[in-house]
């Protein structure tokens, strides 16, 4: 039994000394030539991403005219999708309006007179610059 | 950011640097890196073209996972051991077998021609018991007792428990010490 106490201490030692000596074992460093070809990858590897990566911002950063023609351009000036989708509705209502409301919204004397076509509607009610022409037919 | 100013910058910084194209940082990730991948691929494969094929190979993977790189989750060692004994481990399921006659001899004009004899037999009869280590065993020693791992690191790389590393160390040491049994007076170890 001491024996084998003995023998597994001697081990354990033996083992420690090995370790340590195998720490200290110059195979175990890496060449000059190693470190070079590492760093050589490092390098290109990291130019590799830089390029994707300025790549991919460039793309991001691409007019709309290149990539579809004026409309596209047009618009992107108006504010894209969300804008346009706004003014067809916007139309769309007005339209509704117009067509529900019939002469309702018709109750001043111009519009009764131009929807009831009267004789004495004269352009010159709407513009004030006809009224010269009118005097003149009338003499 | 200079060379100099980054000695002490953490690996996960170092990383980021990297990854926002920062030159000084790819150097000095590989300076401070590469020679622990290699030491560990060395250590389990015996054999120095080989381990410098997978050095090379997880520290590129290293590289090219830089931008995606998520700080605080897991260290950058550890990470890299991991890449390291799976490319080890791949290997030696390939080729079995190692060519230790193939490593050349190491240079160190500071001890005597004997001493540095008795070195390396005894760096060479380690390498080949280790070489017979089953492959977890072998990992487990090498990253124990001669990286000077601890076992919570050791069971994050080897994705087990750190009771399961316990074990595997324990069983590697006395394995190794049967190997080495028959060789304690060659390689100058004596009773008393």
């Amino acid at each position: 039994m001491a024996d084998k106490f003995d023998d597994k201490m001697f081990d354990d030692d033996m083992l420690e000394d090995l370790f340590a000596s195998a720490k200290s074992d110059a195979r175990a460093e890496p060449s000059p030539d190693l470190m070079a070809r590492v760093l050589e990858s490092a390098q290109a590897v990291q130019a590799d991403q830089q390029a994707a990566q300025q790549a991919t911002q460039g793309a991001s950063q691409s007019p709309l005219r290149e990539e579809g023609g004026w409309w596209r351009a047009l618009l992107q000036a108006l504010g894209g999708w969300p804008s346009l989708s706004g003014v067809a509705v916007a139309g769309l209502a007005g339209v509704w309006i117009g067509v529900s409301s019939g002469t309702a919204l018709m109750q001043n004397t111009l519009g009764l007179d131009l929807y009831g076509e009267v004789a004495q509607t004269y352009l010159s009610d709407l513009d004030v610059s006809y009224a010269l022409n009118l005097g003149v037919e009338e003499e | 950011m200079p060379y100099d100013q980054q000695d002490e910058m953490p690996d996960d910084a170092l990383l980021v640097l990297y990854a926002n194209g920062d030159s000084p940082a790819a150097r000095s990730l590989t300076l401070r890196l590469t020679p622990r991948a290699f030491a560990q691929a060395f250590r389990m494969l015996g054999d120095r073209a080989e381990a410098e094929d997978v050095a090379q190979e997880a520290m590129i993977r290293l590289f090219k996972q830089a931008p995606d790189w998520r700080q605080g989750e897991a260290k950058v060692t550890t990470w890299l051991y991991r890449v390291v004994a799976n490319l080890c481990t791949d290997r030696l399921r390939k080729t079995r077998g190692v060519a230790l006659d193939a490593v050349p001899e190491p240079e160190d004009d500071a001890k005597s021609a004997a001493q540095q004899m008795q070195d390396q037999a005894r760096n060479d009869a380690l390498q080949a018991a280790l070489n017979g280590l089953p492959e977890r065993q072998r990992l487990a020693v090498v990253l124990r007792h001669i990286e000077g791992l601890g076992n919570p690191e050791i069971a994050e790389i080897m994705e087990i428990s750190v009771e399961a590393v316990e074990s595997l160390t324990s069983r590697g040491k006395r394995a190794l010490a049967q190997a080495l049994a028959g060789q304690r007076e060659a390689l100058g170890y004596t009773d008393g």
